[in-house]
């Protein structure tokens, strides 16, 4: 699905660049589900903005294969519309677009660019009922502003409804977590797990295990200063949890 | 003919002529201020770029244009129903280049109000409220429809009345140099009216000067949008005056899609206590467009209150100005003034001017106000892109959310789905309402 090589990443500052991601590299196949953990600082949502084609980065070195093209070729709207999706760890709110009409045209792009009918309203709004319902979310927010005065909760489970709307083939949650409480987290990781099929693949950016019990990954990375430092199976996202990174940067020491 | 620039002395010429063809009602005492109008304009001609109230106005083209009174239009090649709003149930009034076209209007609610061309208006009308305006002080182009004011609509509402159906004057321009419409609008003491007074071009050019006069009376409640969609090379100087007395509500909106050239006036007079004063306004220029908007409002009375929201995009290389006045007079205690004009430039290429400015001589007073000029906001932009909507469609649609706040202050549906899909379009993105 996704093949990270040697990825480096600088971040333009006033001040100059400032390199964060320091040679990344992960090899996501269709049906898996990948986390990403690590401290504060590490680059996890850098390369989740460099994924998904934020302005105000520079590439310096490496490639990203998506699913048989060159990611970095691609526009941020390019990517979406190739089966990307990013669910931000701060969803933006866009006074005056509503929901409603945020999704149509996402979708309408999306199917234009795979060369699709577009749905009618009728479909469309069929189509965004059953989607709210995996998420618990009001059906009446349809028609508000894009995350305009949403809770904290309301924003992350918005992210997981359009998601579900636009269903995607690689997505990456970018500390989705984060501010949610237990009931909310578990309608998340319901949704995604709804959502996940042998035919997608996920990347779970977060910064603690919780999240993990309900989404469970098959393999957990841990990103350190701008690298990959150390992978293994779910116990890995445990024993973080119970031990903290010290042991992993005393392991590195020793290597 | 007489150019313009060349002003003052020329225009009398113009004006003789004119008296000439009114066939002996030239004596009326509705002329004398016609005549009273064509003197201040001989001394005040077109504004010059020092006149404080044009600084940012080039007027170089207007000026050099031959004045010279339209001729009457062959009335049956102007399909108004083209122009009319759709899907609105109305009252319906057409001037073709300032002609009254009668068989292309019709009044649906018969009893409820009386209409005239200003022609025949009965004459104690006329003396109240015709032509009594500051103008040469601060527009010389009201001095000059005043003074050739002789077809356009009088509308008198009488008291108690309620018209069910909005009222829309639509005034076309076949392509006519000094089409001067002079219209009057008079609601008495407790009676209520929806007004449309639209402006449309039927080739690129042509130049309308116009008028209209409100009369509120107590308690009268009156909705007035102003709609223009104007060929690119047209130009449009148009003038309202609200004159508002106790405890009614006005609200006047310009909703702006085209024009190479337009400038704005609108000025409200609050007469007596209780009164409230509302404006909205849209502009959102692209290309070489040009517009102008300086309003005015003028709390001469305590316990008043004003809003006022207006809101703009510029494309291109268009200009956009934006003055707004508020002025409370000493008498004017416990006033409440709100004004907001909020920008949007797209394009480096744009330019705006924007003034704001507060004159209170009262001490007793809430008044703010705010104007601002930005850009499109990068993150939301890159949030609509991760979704996969193109950059470019991104832009048109935040861009349209920003300015349709103003739309939605529209009390007539059919008038706001028109506007939504004008301005949708204008900026590049075509709306689909889904509920």
């Amino acid at each position: 699905m996704i093949t990270i090589n040697n990825l480096h990443a600088s971040v333009e500052t006033e001040e100059g660049n400032i390199e964060i991601l320091k040679g990344v590299d992960l090899d996501i196949k269709k049906g898996e589900i990948h986390a990403i953990m690590g401290p504060n600082g590490s680059g996890k949502s850098t390369l989740a903005s460099v994924l998904a084609g934020k302005e105000g980065y520079e590439i310096t070195q490496g490639e990203v294969q998506f699913d048989g093209k060159e990611l970095f070729e691609l526009e941020p709207e390019e990517r979406a519309n190739e089966g990307m999706f990013l669910a931000f760890q701060y969803p933006i709110e866009v006074p005056g677009v509503s929901n409603a009409n945020f999704l149509k045209e996402a979708l309408a792009e999306q199917r234009e660019y795979q060369g699709l009918e577009p749905m009618n309203s009728r479909e469309f709004l069929q189509h965004m009922k059953e989607k709210a319902k995996l998420v618990n979310l009001d059906p009446s927010f349809i028609s508000r502003s894009v995350n305009e005065g949403f809770s904290g909760g309301e924003k992350k489970r918005n992210e997981i409804f359009q998601m579900a709307v636009l269903e995607p083939k690689f997505g990456i949650l970018d500390e989705t977590d984060s501010g949610l409480d237990i009931d909310a987290l578990k309608v998340v990781a319901k949704g995604v797990n709804q959502i996940h099929n042998e035919d997608n693949a996920f990347l779970v950016i977060t910064h603690y295990q919780r999240l993990l019990n309900y989404i469970i990954p098959d393999y957990v990375h841990v990103l350190m200063d701008g690298k990959i430092v150390k992978s293994g199976g779910k116990e890995l996202a445990v024993r973080l949890e119970e031990e903290g990174y010290d042991w992993i940067k005393e392991e590195m020491l020793t290597a | 003919m007489t150019k313009l620039k060349e002003t003052s002395p020329l225009i009398k010429t113009q004006f003789e002529k004119f008296e000439q063809s009114l066939n002996g009602k030239a004596q009326s005492a509705f002329h004398k201020k016609r005549q009273e109008a064509a003197r201040a304009y001989q001394i005040a001609g077109l504004p010059h770029k020092k006149h404080e109230e044009y600084r940012y106005l080039n007027l170089s083209d207007v000026k050099s244009t031959e004045f010279s009174i339209p001729e009457q239009p062959d009335m049956s090649k102007v399909s108004a129903l083209e122009f009319a709003v759709p899907n609105l149930k109305s009252n319906r009034l057409v001037f073709v280049d300032g002609y009254f076209a009668e068989e292309q209007s019709e009044i649906i609610d018969e009893g409820a109000f009386t209409i005239s061309t200003i022609d025949d208006a009965p004459e104690d009308i006329l003396e109240n409220h015709f032509g009594d305006y500051d103008f040469a002080k601060y527009n010389p182009f009201s001095a000059l429809n005043i003074a050739f004011a002789r077809q356009g609509a009088f509308i008198y509402v009488p008291a108690n009345k309620v018209v069910e159906h909005p009222i829309q004057v639509i005034n076309i321009n076949t392509g006519s140099n000094w089409v001067q419409p002079h219209h009057i609008l008079v609601v008495e003491e407790n009676a209520q009216v929806k007004f449309i007074e639209s402006y449309f071009s039927e080739s690129s050019h042509g130049i309308d000067n116009t008028f209209l006069r409100i009369v509120a009376k107590s308690n009268a409640i009156v909705d007035h949008y102003k709609v223009q969609a104007l060929g690119e090379d047209a130009q449009h100087f148009g003038t309202t005056h609200i004159q508002q007395d106790g405890k009614s509500v006005c609200s006047t909106h310009v909703y702006n899609l085209s024009g190479g050239l337009v400038r704005n006036n609108i000025r409200i007079d609050i007469e007596e206590e209780h009164t409230e004063a509302n404006m909205y306004g849209i502009y959102i220029p692209d290309g070489k467009e040009v517009v102008d908007n300086h309003t005015l409002v003028n709390h001469k009375v305590s316990n008043c209150v004003s809003n006022q929201l207006y809101k703009g995009v510029m494309n291109g290389h268009s200009t956009a100005i934006f003055n707004g006045k508020i002025y409370v007079q000493r008498d004017a205690q416990q006033t409440n003034a709100f004004q907001s004009n909020r920008n949007i430039q797209n394009s480096d290429h744009s330019t705006i001017n924007t003034k704001p400015q507060l004159e209170i001589w009262a001490d007793d007073v809430k008044c703010s106000h705010g104007a601002t000029i930005g850009k499109l906001n990068p993150d939301e932009l890159f949030y609509m892109q991760s979704r996969g909507i193109d950059r470019e469609k991104a832009k048109a649609m935040l861009t349209y959310a920003f300015v349709a706040e103003v739309l939605t202050y529209i009390k007539i549906p059919a008038l706001r789905s028109f506007l939504e899909e004008g301005v949708a379009m204008k900026l590049g993105f075509e709306q689909e309402n889904i509920s």
